[in-house]
């Protein structure tokens, strides 16, 4: 895998680097910008459908390069020999079958190792577009990826393709390059689960039989000795999201978008009713450690050779809680002095190579990137 | 219960509670399976039913998770091994067998019964599970097998439900046939105030015998009304009001 960083963020300077990736030898790219960036939709459109490579990629809150996250700037990633990409769209639509295009993906990925895929963080049922993924290719290629978009307004053109960027869609990438990855979050549970009795597709409306914001409330002023307001809510969630269970591994972490004003939680996937959810809490020390054990798991993932370099997909949450500390946790993700580039999602999708493919939040995602 | 055993029994329940049939027995495993994967940590899952025809027996797969797994040579291994001692010894000699597990490349294999139904085979990577999570799974076989039952048993039934669906709707458009041939003259009729003949749809006149033939099922028999046949037939008038004054 190649890395060309443009900080500037201009469409222009976007252009220079898939010329400069292309003119390499790319055969497939990741393509990955600040949405501060700005582009122009009409001239970011002509450009990508300019692209006579499969690529995948997104619209990000920032993007890492060189140890730090950048709010403004793009990032194209280059992978050499033959790549192959399918794009899915009206993701979040309950007709949508997303089986044919994967299908005919999966006809095509002989010799490929490794999915870089991108999705629209908020599109309805990325839960259930993950699992189809994973009943496809299953265990024959590692998955990494993540959910575009932005936290200013919930849903905008965020998926690059090579028809130009859509919204509520997903671009698949299968490339030659060995990969290994890392998942994990550092978040532990605090109190005891709670059933979820009510929910509507991606909505939480009850826990316990009760208004499932009152509960929160109760569970979290538990803890924190303070209680809060609807009003206080995106500060608060960013501290205690929900956790779902499972045997023998970590909680999958779940982060409420918002909660309405009836007091039911909205997420950016499916919540099953009849399950047990958590609330969850970490603190930095935790945080950082989750995220070194991913850098760790994946290098030693990679089989055959040291990495080339890393893929890095944090979740843009993790950014957001640590702030400063942010550079801490992507440092703490890879060797010293190696090169490593990536985004920060809403929103994770990876596969450790030992367990069923899952979509995340909260959480990181390290691919060490075998040499081509 | 300790936290791990609470977890335990959350998770199995969770799974219990999702399970639901489906208007298929394919779908019915699928759903199962998907949620045996997501909540035990399984990379595998597949679900094979046993098959008795007369004294033939196999083992016939219904749902695998992920699809690509006939490339698994773990996969063909343990699916050719089951065929092998169904074949050898009978379905009954190797559902006392079960459960078996074994280590394989991607991890630890568990072929377990599903009660009436056949069997689920899962592979699970990393650490196996411990004697007391199989005992929950083996409960939840139980549960899946009852699924997959009723799936099959509302499979039949809507089977038979469509079939006499489809013989009703043949009967029905028999009638609707039969109904469309039985004529029935409704509306205004265009008589002529002269000769009576009636004008039809395309503008001819017809005599009203011929008329009425074609759009009823109505027979015509001839005969003539007294005053006709004063007038046509005089000579025979009187003998007609002599038998009228008798009676």
């Amino acid at each position: 895998m190649k890395i060309y960083f443009d900080e500037n963020g201009t469409l222009a300077g976007l252009k220079g680097l898939i010329c400069r990736a292309l003119s390499d030898g790319a055969g497939g790219l990741a393509v990955l910008a600040c949405e501060e960036n700005g582009f122009d939709r009409a001239g970011l459109d002509a450009l990508l459908r300019s692209v006579d490579k499969p690529l995948t990629g997104g619209l990000f809150p920032a993007v890492i390069y060189g140890g730090k996250a950048c709010s403004r700037g793009s990032v194209v990633l280059g992978f050499g020999g033959k790549a192959e990409t399918a794009v899915i769209k009206d993701i979040s639509s309950p007709s949508t079958d997303f089986e044919p295009a994967m299908e005919g993906l999966a006809d095509r990925a002989a010799g490929a190792s490794t999915m870089i895929l991108f999705t629209d963080g908020f599109a309805e049922r990325n839960v259930q577009f993950t699992s189809s993924l994973f009943d496809i290719f299953g265990l024959a290629i590692n998955y990494v990826g993540g959910g575009a978009g932005s936290l200013k307004s919930e849903r905008i053109p965020c998926v690059f393709t090579n028809e130009g960027v859509l919204r509520d869609a997903a671009a698949l990438l299968l490339v030659e390059c060995r990969s290994g990855v890392g998942v994990a979050h550092g978040w532990r549970p605090i109190g005891e689960p709670m059933l979820v009795t009510g929910a509507e597709g991606n909505k939480l409306l009850t826990l316990d039989l009760r208004n499932a914001f009152e509960v929160y409330v109760e569970k979290v002023a538990a803890d924190t000795g303070v209680s809060f307001g609807k009003e206080d809510f995106p500060q608060v969630s960013r501290g205690y999201p929900f956790g779902i269970a499972r045997i023998d591994m970590e909680m999958i972490v779940r982060d409420p978008l918002k909660v309405t004003p009836e007091g039911y939680f909205i997420f950016p996937g499916e919540i099953p009713k009849d399950a047990y959810i958590s609330i969850l809490t970490s603190d930095e020390q935790a945080l950082l450690a989750a995220s070194a054990k991913a850098g760790g798991r994946a290098a030693a993932a990679l089989q055959g050779g040291e990495p080339e370099n890393f893929l890095i997909i944090d979740c843009i949450s993790r950014l957001l809680s640590l702030k400063d500390r942010f550079g801490s946790e992507l440092a703490g993700m890879t060797p010293p002095h190696s090169a490593s580039a990536g985004a920060c999602t809403i929103g994770e999708i990876a596969n450790s190579g030992t367990e069923f493919l899952e979509f995340y939040n909260k959480t990181a995602v390290v691919a060490a990137m075998g040499k081509e | 219960m300790n936290g791990e055993a609470t977890l335990q029994v959350q998770v199995l329940y969770e799974i219990s509670m999702g399970m639901a049939v489906e208007p298929t027995v394919e779908r019915t495993a699928k759903r199962a399976l998907s949620l045996y994967l997501h909540k035990l940590g399984c990379t595998t899952g597949i679900i094979l039913r046993s098959n008795v025809k007369g004294k033939d027996m196999q083992m016939d797969t219904i749902a695998v998770t992920p699809r690509n797994l006939e490339l698994d040579p773990i996969y063909r291994d343990e699916r050719d091994s089951i065929r092998a001692i169904v074949a050898a010894k009978g379905l009954e000699a190797f559902l006392d067998t079960l459960p078996r597990s074994g280590r394989g490349t991607h991890g630890t294999f568990y072929i377990m019964k599903l009660p009436g139904f056949g069997v689920i085979i899962l592979v699970k990577a990393g650490t196996p599970f411990t004697p007391m999570e199989l005992h929950g799974i083996n409960r939840l076989n139980n549960k899946l097998g009852e699924v997959c039952r009723a799936a099959l048993h509302a499979e039949s039934l809507e089977a038979q439900v469509q079939e006499r669906t489809r013989d009703l709707t043949e009967a029905n458009e028999k009638l609707k046939e039969s109904l469309a041939n039985i004529k029935t003259l409704t509306g205004l009729l265009p008589i002529c105030a002269g000769c009576k003949k009636i004008r039809d749809d395309n503008g001819y006149w017809n005599q009203i015998e011929s008329y009425m033939k074609a759009h009823s099922n109505v027979e015509f028999t001839h005969g003539l009304c007294p005053s006709c046949i004063k007038k046509y037939y005089p000579e025979y008038a009187d003998d007609e009001e002599e038998k009228k004054k008798d009676k």
